[in-house]
Order: C-alpha cells, then structure tokens, then sequence
C-alpha cells in the first residue's frame, strides 16, 4: 500500500430539500481514501454514512440534494461537475454494491446479459438514447421498451460472453457458463451478491464503494464475500470504502475507520487503535454493544437512539446518550481534532 | 432466575414436510413426490425460565421450528406438549386459551404491526383473542406491558409509522408479554436491527425473562447473540438439529464440525479477529429430498465413506452435550 491519495472530501456536507427546508444529513466531512486500503465507515443506521457513500459518486438524485464542500476525485472536483460528466467517472471510477443484491439486480434480466451491460455502458442516457428510438419501437408493434432493453442486453452478452465468464470465475462462481444464464430469484443470497461484485469490478474501478455489502447475509457467507473482496482489492490495486455498522467485519477487513454520529465523522484512526482504544464514547459504545461471552455478563449498550435529521441537539450532538457528558457538551460543539498517533476525534475530553 | 427442573415445552420428532408444486408434466414423468424436508425427526424441551438458542443458517428450518411449536403451521408428524398438555391435535378453539401462555416476537418489526391499527390495539390483541373485553382491564394491561419495554403509555396512542425500528420491536415485545404468558418464541429479534439497538433489547428480554419468569425459543444465526442471551442451544442444519448443549460448552468445545464452522465465521470487535477460510459451496444448499447420510457431508471438510452411507444419530458425547457426527468431537476445524 503506498501512501497515493484517491478519494479526498474537503469540508463535504450534503443536504436533502425537504418540506422542512433544507436538512444536512452529512457536514463538514474531510474523507480521505488512499490507493489499496480499505476505510471503513461505522456508525448507527440514520447516522449519514449511506447519503456520504452515495453522494461520492453523485448518485443521489440532483434536484433533492445540495452539496457544500468538495469531492476530489483523480484532480477533479465531483461537486462541480454536470451530471453527464459524473457519469464519465461512474464504474471505472467509483462503483457502488449495495446491502440487498436481489432488490439491486434486474429480476427479468440473466445475470449474465447483465455483467454484460455494466461492462460496456457508459452512460445510462446514451445508451437508451440508442435502443429507444421512435422507428426501432414502430416495428415492434407497441411492445414495450422493456423488450428493446432485453433484446440488447441478450446480443450484448453474446457479443461480450467471455469477458461476462471470466468475471464470474473472478468471483468465484466455478460454473460460470451455467450461472450467467441464470436469473437472480434462481440464486442465492451470496451468489448474488457475487454478481454484484463482478458488475462492480468490470470496468476496474479505482474505488468501490460498498454499502453493508454483507448485512443481509449469512454468517459463513459473509466471511466468503469478505475474503473475496480482499483478494480483489489486492488483485486489482483497489480501494475500498466499506460502509457497515459491525464493528466484527471492521475488525477483520478495514486497514482505516472512521466512525460517523448525527452526520459528522468524531473519530477517525487506523484499525487497531480503533478497536484496542477507542477514544469517542460513541465508539465505546459501539464496541460494548456487541454481545461477548455468556449469561452472566452485563451489556452496557449506549441507551436512546440517533436523533431524526434536522432535529440535532446543540452543542456535541451525542450529549443525550453518552456516559461522561459534561456542561461543555451541552453548549459548544467539539470539532475534529488531531490526537495522539495521526488519530483525530471530536470530543471535549480530549481537549 | 434459576431455570428449574419442569419442563414448559417439549416437541417431539416433530417434522415437517412441505410438498414442492410441480408441472403436471413432471409429475407425470417422475413418480417420487419433491418434499421439503423442513424439520425432521427433531426434540427439544425447554424448562422454566429457560432460553434454548436455534442457531442456524437461512433455510435449516430454525423459523419452522418455532413456528410448528406454537402450530403456526402444522406439523406433518410428532408431539408438542406444552406445560404438561398435548397441544398436538387440539382444535383451534382448544388452542386459544393455551395460545395466551404462548407468544412469538417476529423478525421484521415493520411488516408485523398492522400500519393502520393503534399501538393500543396492536398490544392487546393476545387480551381481546382471549376473550377479554373490559376496557379498564385492557388498558391496564396494555399500560403495564408497554412501560415494561421501556416506552411510555401516551404512546398508546401514536400509529406505528411514528416509531423507530427498535421502537417498533419494543411494541412487538409488549404484545407478546401482555397476556403474561409462559413462554415466547423469539424469532430473529435482533436482526434486523443496529448492533446499539440490539444490545438495548437483549438486556430488556433478559429483565423482562427475570420478572416475568419466561421461557424463551430465540430463533437466531447470530452465534454471539445465542451466546449471550442462551441457557442451552441447539445448532440446526437442513431441518436436523446436529448438537444440542449448554451454550458455555457448545460454544467453548464445539463437537459437529458445522458448529465449528459458525463459530469460526463469527466477527467480534478485536485486533486479532481473521478472516476464516470457509469452504465455497458450488451448489446451494437444498433441503428437497436430502441425502440418506449426513446430510452436512457434501460440505463438510472431513467426510468419510460412512458419513455419505450412514446418517448419524444424535448421542450424548459428554453428560448433557450431544452431537449428531460420527466423528464428534474428534476432529476439528479450529
């Protein structure tokens, strides 16, 4: 791993324009990924770390969001770009897994055809530009769009076959030729979540951003994805950012962490330091939620919950739940500091 | 709590088995009939104040378990005694008094609260299906059970869309405790919810369990959370339990090799925690018509003739720890 910067946000915050107004769901974020590291994501469900993974490759729509800061990505600025210049930067530059492979992949569409589509498209809006045209859908009789897509998609495996098999044998799907005929619904969660994986890497991205990729799945089949996306990340030189709120998987994958709370990152530092010390009570907690040993032990998990978007308590925004508040915490609100051994965290105790 | 000798519930070889839907071409060219073995030939009990832990992984049959106990679904074959009477072949209208001593907690919070019912009327619904129609009795109770999980009563009153995940399973949990029954089958509480949340609802089931007195069926494939909250567990493999132990020995001297390979794949926070080696599938796993021995053998790293020819019965290795391998307890993965 050498030290070359490929992602880095500078003072990113995102926002959502809502009824309400506008609500920052991530603020003032300084990310910074380097060339073959994994950096992990933590925090609690509603925390901003799925809008962050989301907004780095703009996916998040345009006209609901609101983005201060910047997202440098190869010496560009993300934020600043059109939307059909992002795209030029989508799947070789930063691809994106999801939690749920089975809600992420077409159910009308092979696997195969659709490796095969992630392969070679570049634009979404070019690319229907291209198979939707007015004299292409009179001939099929008013049919639908649908069945010029999946007409495509089939010549576009056919065209592509090789390339789609020796993807899915990167993955490590042994029957690559039988598997890339198959639907979602005919595989498992794992296998799936493997398609995913392989779309995601077929244009060498530089960055994959993956979001719980193995939340929704079962034990054993974590540790195979997990091991997989470890391989890859060296085969490939890749960087990842893996979004997750199991402290287990960090443990055993991140080279990085950085903890995120109401919208904000409060603790950032290499694996080890996070798990053996952990410095944020937020983090502490986390840690003391996993349940260890038997019966007899006490869990002390962090009481109350996330507080909604918009409705952030002043001061240090985790103040209601955690242990060792003081009056400081009720009024000023801790920035991101640097502490001993290149770690940073938010927190008056360590001021 | 102590748990204590008598025993709340016990099953025995319950099966069930589930008929595959085929084309009317199939079934005329094959004469064998496809059944989903969900559970077979599987006995348990639970005593008072106890917790069994079902760990398994999707598709062992663990949710079938505890849904054919409380006669969710029926079982195809074999005997529940709940508290000292056969509920196997009781009629529904039999059932309903005994259904007040027993409840179950779903998964998914979301989709088992009725979106358009008041958390008041969710909660009492065990008091209404008993019978009970006085409204002060109602609202004592339901005030009684939804201070229990933490919540407070002029919440009553809100729509289940107003609540939080972990909120939404704390309603669930009052539910199940209204009617103070004896016994609730927990089926994968936790997992849908954030590592904080969990650990709030694990300390509130285990205080709830010391009050109340209440066995626990946790349905779980989280060995960490099994651990903790359980007395004993049962480890379930394609509808078969293959190790059935106090939690401190299965988890500290795992005997099946399909233990060893969940307790391996488990992730806790720690500097030395690894990636295991676990070995790929091609096929996944199917519990339609299994084979006639082990049925762990196709992924088990050291099967033998005997464990393809024979299947292998669960025996007692060491005084209260049984195992179903033939070579229980002499090899292992860790």
């Amino acid at each position: 791993m050498n030290n070359e910067v490929v992602l880095e946000t500078q003072g990113l915050s995102v926002g959502y324009k809502t009824r309400k107004g506008l609500l920052w769901a991530v603020e003032d974020v300084n990310l910074v990924v380097r060339r073959g590291e994994v950096h992990a994501l933590v925090g609690e469900s509603g925390c901003g770390k799925s809008t962050l993974g989301l907004s780095l490759s703009r996916l998040l729509p345009d006209f609901q969001v609101v983005y201060r800061g910047k997202i440098m990505f190869k010496g560009v600025d993300l934020v600043r770009l059109k939307e059909s210049e992002v795209q030029r930067y989508r799947g070789n530059g930063i691809a994106t897994i999801f939690q749920e492979p089975i809600t992420s992949l077409n159910p009308v569409m092979r696997v195969g055809e659709q490796i095969a589509e992630s392969l070679t498209i570049r634009s979404i809006k070019t690319y229907w530009d291209k198979v939707y045209t007015p004299e292409a859908n009179k001939h099929l009789f008013g049919f639908s769009q649908g069945a010029l897509l999946l007409g495509r998609a089939r010549s576009l495996y056919i065209k592509h076959r090789e390339e789609v098999h020796t993807l899915l044998s990167k993955v490590g799907i042994q029957d690559p030729l039988r598997v890339a005929n198959m639907y979602p619904h005919e595989l498992s969660g794992g296998m799936n979540q493997r398609v995913m994986i392989a779309m995601a890497i077929a244009q060498r991205p530089t960055l994959l951003v993956a979001d719980e990729p193995t939340t929704a799945l079962d034990v054993t089949t974590q540790a195979q994805i997990l091991r997989l996306l470890g391989s890859l990340i060296r085969e490939y030189g890749m960087s990842v950012l893996l979004i997750t709120h199991d402290l287990g998987v960090v443990s055993a994958v991140a080279n990085r962490v950085s903890v995120m709370y109401a919208g904000r990152i409060v603790e950032e530092a290499d694996r080890k330091s996070v798990i053996e010390n952990p410095l944020h009570p937020y983090t502490r907690g986390l840690i003391a939620s996993f349940p260890k040993g038997t019966k007899k032990e006490v869990l002390n998990p962090i009481p109350g919950t996330v507080p909604p978007l918009g409705r952030y308590p002043p001061g240090c925004r985790f103040h209601p739940r955690c242990s060792q508040v003081f009056e400081k915490c009720r009024v000023v609100e801790p920035r991101l500091t640097e502490a001993t051994g290149g770690r940073r965290v938010a927190c008056h105790l360590y001021n | 709590m102590n748990v204590s000798d008598r025993v709340i519930l016990a099953v025995n070889n319950l099966v069930k088995h589930y008929p595959v839907r085929t084309s009317f071409v199939s079934k005329l060219k094959r004469h064998t009939k496809l059944v989903v073995h969900a559970l077979d030939n599987v006995s348990v009990s639970i005593a008072e104040n106890e917790t069994l832990g079902v760990i398994g992984e999707s598709g062992s049959g663990k949710t079938t378990l505890g849904l054919a106990t409380l006669r969710l679904v029926e079982p195809t074959s074999g005997k529940i005694v709940f508290n000292g009477l056969d509920i196997t072949s009781m009629s529904y209208t039999d059932l309903r008094s005994v259904r007040k001593h027993m409840q179950i907690v779903f998964q998914d919070p979301v989709s088992s609260l009725d979106p358009r019912k008041r958390v008041f009327d969710i909660v009492v619904e065990p008091l209404r299906a008993a019978g009970i129609k006085d409204h002060g009795v109602l609202v004592d109770n339901a005030t009684e059970a939804i201070r229990a999980v933490g919540l407070s009563e002029s919440q009553l009153r809100l729509l289940p869309y107003q609540f939080s995940g972990g909120q939404k399973q704390r309603i669930s949990i009052a539910r199940a405790i209204v009617a103070k029954p004896k016994f609730i089958v927990l089926d994968e509480p936790t997992s849908s919810l954030d590592a904080s949340v969990q650990a709030q609802l694990l300390t509130l089931l285990q205080k709830l369990q010391r009050e109340f007195g209440l066995s626990y069926m946790l349905i779980t494939h989280n060995f960490s959370v099994a651990k903790y909250m359980s007395d004993r567990v049962a480890v379930m493999y394609l509808g078969k339990i293959v190790e059935l132990g106090s939690a401190e020995r299965v988890a500290g001297n795992p005997l099946h090799p399909y233990t060893q390979l969940l307790l391996s794949s488990v992730l806790e926070p720690g500097v030395s925690t690894r990636l295991p080696d676990v070995p790929l599938q091609e096929k996944p796993v199917s519990n339609i018509n299994p084979p006639h021995g082990c049925r762990f053998s196709a992924r088990c790293p050291f099967a033998k003739d005997v464990c393809v020819r024979e299947e292998p019965a669960l025996i007692e290795v060491e005084p209260n720890h049984y195992a179903a391998c033939h070579f229980a307890g002499s090899v292992s993965m860790m």
